[in-house]
C-alpha cells in the first residue's frame, strides 16, 4: 500500500517504522519520563523510583532513598517474595552486608553512616516474567510503599 | 532510546568500516572474508543489543536498521553526491586487456580475481578483455573484447 505524495511514493510500511522509532525514542516502550514512577511511602521517609511499564528480560532500577536517620547505624529493607520469585537481582548498590529470607519477604541488610541521615540503595533487576508485578518494598520503622510495574515481553 | 542509539551508531560504524575498507571486502568472498563477516556480525551483536535480551528490544533495533536503510536509499535517490559518498564509484581497472597496476594496488585485487570474473562469461585471457569494471559492491564487470576491436 503507497501513497502520492509531492510525487513521492510513500508506503505505508514507512509510516509504522517512523511510529515505531518515534514511540520507543520518547520512552514508549519503557524507559521514558512517562514510565518512569516514583512513589512514597506514607509518612515521607520512603521514596522510590521504578518503572511502571517494561520489558521482561532487560535490566531496569529500583532507585530507593530514605530519609530515615539510621539510629543503629544500619538499614533493613525488605521486598516482598512473591515479587522477587519473578525477577533477578543483578545488582545491589551498595552490596548488603546480610540478606535473610523469611516465608513472605526477604530482607536486605545494609551499613549506613548514623551522622548522615538518609540512604540510597539501588537495585538492578530483570523481570523473567511478563504480567502485571505487585511488589511491595519496606524499611524498618517506616510505611512500606507498594507499587506495580506491568512487564511486557 | 538506547535501542535506537545502539542501532544508529553501529550500523554508522559499520558503515564506514566497510566503506573505507575497500569494495572487493563486499564483493564475492573467500572462505577467510566469509569467516571474518561471521566474526563481525557475532561482534556487534553485543553492541546493538546490549544487556537488553527482550524481544521488543530486538524488534525496535531491526526497525531502527531497516529505517536507516531506507532513509540512506531515499538520501541517495535524491542526491548524486550523497551516493558516491556512500556507495562510492566504479573504478575501471582493465582498459583494452591491459590491467592498471596503480588501480589494482590500490583497490588490493589482482590480476586473478579479474580472470576469474572473466572466466564466468567465459573469457580465458587478459586480451580478450575490453574493459573490466570493479562495481561499487565489490563486483567486477567484464566487458568483452568484440572480434571487430
Amino acid at each position: 500500500m503507497a501513497w502520492h505524495i509531492h510525487g513521492h511514493r510513500i508506503h505505508f510500511g514507512w509510516i509504522v517504522i517512523c511510529v515505531v522509532i518515534l514511540t520507543a525514542a520518547a520512552g514508549g516502550f519503557g524507559g521514558g519520563p512517562s514510565t518512569r514512577l516514583s512513589a512514597s511511602s506514607a509518612d515521607r521517609l520512603l521514596h522510590l523510583k521504578y518503572d511502571g511499564l517494561w520489558r521482561m528480560n532487560a535490566p531496569t532500577t529500583l532507585a530507593l532513598r530514605t530519609s530515615k536517620p539510621l539510629d543503629t547505624g544500619s538499614l533493613h529493607i525488605a521486598l516482598n517474595r512473591a515479587y522477587l520469585e519473578n525477577v533477578r537481582i543483578d545488582w545491589i548498590l551498595p552490596q548488603p552486608y546480610l540478606v535473610h529470607g523469611s516465608a513472605d519477604h526477604v530482607s536486605f541488610h545494609f551499613i549506613g553512616d548514623p551522622e548522615n541521615p538518609g540512604m540510597a540503595v539501588d537495585f538492578s533487576i530483570t523481570p523473567l516474567t511478563t504480567g502485571m508485578l505487585h511488589a511491595q518494598i519496606a524499611i524498618e520503622g517506616s510505611q512500606p510503599i507498594r507499587f506495580r510495574q506491568f512487564i511486557y515481553p | 532510546m538506547e535501542s535506537i542509539a545502539r542501532a544508529l551508531i553501529v550500523y554508522a560504524f559499520m558503515l564506514l568500516v566497510f566503506r573505507f575498507s575497500g569494495k572487493r571486502t563486499l564483493g564475492e568472498v573467500t572462505t577467510f572474508d566469509f569467516v571474518l563477516v561471521l566474526i563481525v556480525a557475532e561482534t556487534i551483536q553485543e553492541a546493538l543489543i546490549g544487556r537488553d535480551l527482550s524481544m521488543t528490544n530486538a524488534m525496535i533495533v531491526i526497525v531502527t536498521l531497516i529505517g536507516i536503510d531506507i532513509i540512506l536509499n531515499l538520501v541517495k535517490a535524491h542526491s548524486e553526491r550523497a551516493d558516491r559518498l556512500l556507495e562510492g564509484t566504479p573504478t575501471v581497472i582493465v582498459e583494452n586487456g591491459q590491467p592498471l597496476h596503480e588501480r589494482l594496488r590500490e583497490e588490493l585485487i589482482d590480476e586473478d580475481d579479474i580472470l576469474h570474473a572473466a572466466r564466468t562469461q567465459g573469457l580465458e585471457r587478459m586480451d580478450q578483455i575490453k574493459r573490466a569494471v570493479l562495481e561499487p559492491n565489490g563486483g567486477i564487470s567484464i566487458i568483452p573484447r568484440k572480434d571487430e576491436d
